[in-house]
């Protein structure tokens, strides 16, 4: 079976959406299919190909991008010819970035075609680009939906909200975790520290929560990973962002994980506890009281109290973090999300 | 260091000793932290110009072109290639290695880098010479060897890949600009891990069965030496159209029990395996470009009887210590192999293979590049 994968961003750009291609296409190379990956890239002059971890990759040259969009009026005609050579059995476009989308709608419709869709609608509040993508949203992207045989979501909020229209021929897989490399280290790291993943620009995420709860508990210190400009405060690094191996690093120098948003899965796999808000997503990820504490958002004392909890009794911890492991294997791994994707490029010829 | 490779064929679209030698240099100075490029014609068929293999960046500088014609090198093939080379005008390189075959891309690339004002290295990989172009084109020769000893002085610098062919370089084509040797090497480590094949011999030969190699003068010396040694055994690995007159030789000269004629065999393994299974290499060759089964033969750990002829390049390779040279003649060639049969003073021949490495050609290669 031979799949074609048409993506707008590949290795060496990182990315939830290039981390998430990458995944299934080693997985299905592994289960056997002959895996294809056509990209966009920046820097090529002209369409190249290699061979990659056990796949085919094509990198294609664009002339611009826009808000973020690679655009090229060749894309389509060269993925036609991609195409015509590498004869897929069925091809699976990702989006939302509309650009190998579009191409994939000028070959010709004897290849079946599954849409994964990654995050909701792509408008940034700025007026001029988001005309051009609420045309594009009420133009094409139907188009290519209807086009489509069936359709990925990443996430269930994108399937339920977003795509509604099309949810008879639609499916989630939400991305796992690579589970061989988020492993829990065998020392435990010494001190008490917390490690905090996620865009804390964003005051949803609660960062300021968090900081005042533990101005309280003076002997814990605190790693910030991701996004966001300094703050000043005793107890408490920024580290920037960080991904894969040094992302592995900072979990395991911690003890817990606070407030999680979307780094849950990893911490999971890694054996820490997790102490997160009851609202939203989380609280379908920890189980309170088995592999982590949920307490009320905004809730300074409670989560103070979750913290202190988790550090003054050790065995609880380490059992939380054996339990987390154990989920994130069973639920989170990447395997059985591969034969999820396997059936339903199957079920689409 | 970016460098830039130009050569109109590549391994493994095309196998050969040159392709192969640009395949195991050109992937070493890539993984030794080079960015390495090749400008090639389209050998792939998957759509794009560029193709990335090995580390390398492989460029398709024209189509696909005939490299033969009617048997011989395609002259066509060899004009469109070297125009394609202006193409390097517009790509970015510290040094340029240009394979001397077929000559018009060095009349492109001299252009090419007087223009960016780059240092221009080419490799040769043999020397015809005018009375060889005679015999393989006719007339025609006769500009083909006059379009070889222009090109000699093109190049800034000439890499030669056996001191044979940087000393014919000199010899018959004058060639007055700087030449380094670089040799092909040998991968010592794969064959060290190889077993000995169970079929042992005292004596074994590799190569196509051509009148050229001599094979007949290594039967008659078996003859000779079994006077002393009745038992004595002879492989002869490989096939070739002189097989038949050999085998009618042995049967005249009585050593057809002696004398084994394996006929082709397909894999190297096959072959190593049986080499490492014998005592001595012999190579009564009078013609070798570089001679890689005397280099083959000293990483299973043979000592090499060859030929002090003077277009065997193996020749060079050859000390008292790890073989004979000899004359090729049935006498000469017996006395040869009975006496390295004897000597206990030998020294382990593979650490005299290691030494054609690929990764110290590749080594001398990128100093070469570096200057």
């Amino acid at each position: 079976m031979k799949v074609l994968i048409a993506t707008p961003y590949y290795l060496p750009t990182v990315g939830g959406l290039e981390t998430y291609v990458r995944e299934v296409a080693k997985g299905l190379a592994r289960i056997g299919w002959d895996v294809v990956i056509v990209c966009g890239d920046r820097d090529a002059k002209t369409m190249s190909s290699e061979i990659l971890e056990g796949y085919t990759l094509y990198r294609l040259p664009f002339w611009l991008t826009v808000s973020n969009t690679p655009l090229d009026p060749r894309w389509p005609a060269m993925l036609r010819k991609i195409v015509k050579f590498e004869k897929p059995d069925v091809m699976n476009v990702h989006t939302p970035v509309p650009s190998m989308a579009l191409a994939a709608l000028f070959v010709p419709k004897r290849t079946p075609l599954v849409v994964t869709y990654h995050a909701g609608s792509m408008r940034k509040g700025r007026a001029l680009t988001d005309l051009v993508i609420s045309c594009y949203e009420a133009t094409l992207l139907p188009w290519l939906l209807n086009r489509a045989d069936s359709i990925v979501c990443a996430s269930s909020f994108v399937r339920e909200r977003f795509l509604t229209r099309w949810h008879d021929k639609s499916m989630t897989i939400t991305p796992g975790v690579d589970i061989q490399q988020f492993v829990p280290t065998n020392d435990t790291p010494a001190g008490k520290r917390l490690v905090f993943v996620g865009d804390f620009r964003d005051p949803r995420k609660g960062l300021n929560v968090l900081l005042s709860a533990i101005k309280n508990l003076p002997d814990v210190s605190l790693h910030v990973v991701g996004e966001g400009g300094a703050l000043t405060q005793d107890q408490v690094t920024f580290t920037g962002i960080k991904r894969g191996a040094e992302l592995l690093r900072e979990l395991n120098s911690a003890k817990a994980l606070v407030l999680p948003s979307t780094t849950d899965a990893e911490a999971m796999a890694c054996g820490l506890p997790v102490i997160g808000s009851n609202i939203g997503g989380i609280g379908g990820v920890i189980t309170n009281g088995q592999d982590g504490l949920l307490v009320p958002p905004s809730d300074e004392k409670a989560l103070e109290s979750a913290i202190d909890v988790l550090f003054s009794d050790e065995a609880v911890r380490a059992q939380y973090g054996r339990a987390g492991r154990r989920k994130a294997v069973r639920e989170y791994s990447w395997t059985d999300r591969i034969s999820d994707t396997a059936r339903v490029l199957e079920a689409a010829l | 260091m970016k460098i830039a490779i130009v050569s109109d064929s590549i391994y493994p679209y095309h196998k050969g000793g040159k392709e192969t030698r640009i395949f195991e240099l050109s992937t070493r100075l890539a993984k030794a932290g080079n960015d390495v490029h090749i400008y090639t014609m389209k050998w792939w068929d998957q759509p794009g110009r560029i193709r990335k293999e090995n580390g390398v960046t492989l460029h398709a500088i024209s189509r696909k072109y005939k490299l033969y014609s009617g048997g011989r090198r395609s002259m066509v093939q060899g004009v469109l290639f070297g125009v394609a080379c202006f193409r390097l005008l517009s790509e970015p390189f510290d040094v340029v290695d240009v394979d001397h075959m077929p000559y018009f891309p060095l009349f492109s690339m001299w252009i090419v880098c007087r223009l960016k004002r780059k240092p221009m290295t080419a490799t040769w990989h043999e020397v015809w010479g005018g009375s060889y172009w005679r015999d393989y084109l006719g007339h025609l020769g006769f500009i083909a060897s006059l379009l070889e000893r222009l090109t000699v002085r093109i190049p800034d610098h000439i890499v030669a890949v056996s001191e044979f062919t940087a000393e014919r370089l000199e010899t018959i084509l004058h060639s007055q600009k700087p030449i380094t040797w670089i040799e092909n090497g040998i991968d010592t480590a794969a064959i060290r891990r190889l077993k000995p094949s169970k079929q042992t011999s005292d004596v074994v030969f590799v190569g196509r069965l051509l009148s050229h190699k001599n094979v007949d003068v290594l039967i008659r010396a078996v003859a000779i030496l079994t006077r002393k040694r009745p038992d004595i055994t002879c492989l002869i690995i490989s096939d070739g159209p002189e097989r038949p007159q050999l085998e009618r030789l042995s049967a005249k000269m009585g050593v057809s029990d002696n004398i084994v004629f394996t006929g082709f065999i397909e894999h190297d393994v096959d072959k190593f395996r049986l080499m490492k299974a014998s005592r001595v290499f012999a190579h009564p060759s009078t013609r070798e470009g570089f001679g890689i089964v005397a280099l083959e033969a000293l990483a299973c750990g043979l000592p090499v009887v060859t030929t002090n002829h003077p277009e065997n390049a193996a020749r060079y390779m050859i000390t008292p210590e790890i073989g004979r040279i000899c004359k090729p003649t049935p006498q000469s060639l017996a006395r040869a192999i009975e006496s390295v049969l004897n000597d206990q003073d030998l020294r382990d021949t593979t650490e005299v293979a290691r030494s054609f490495d690929w990764r110290v050609s590749a080594r001398a290669l990128e100093k070469v590049y570096a200057r």
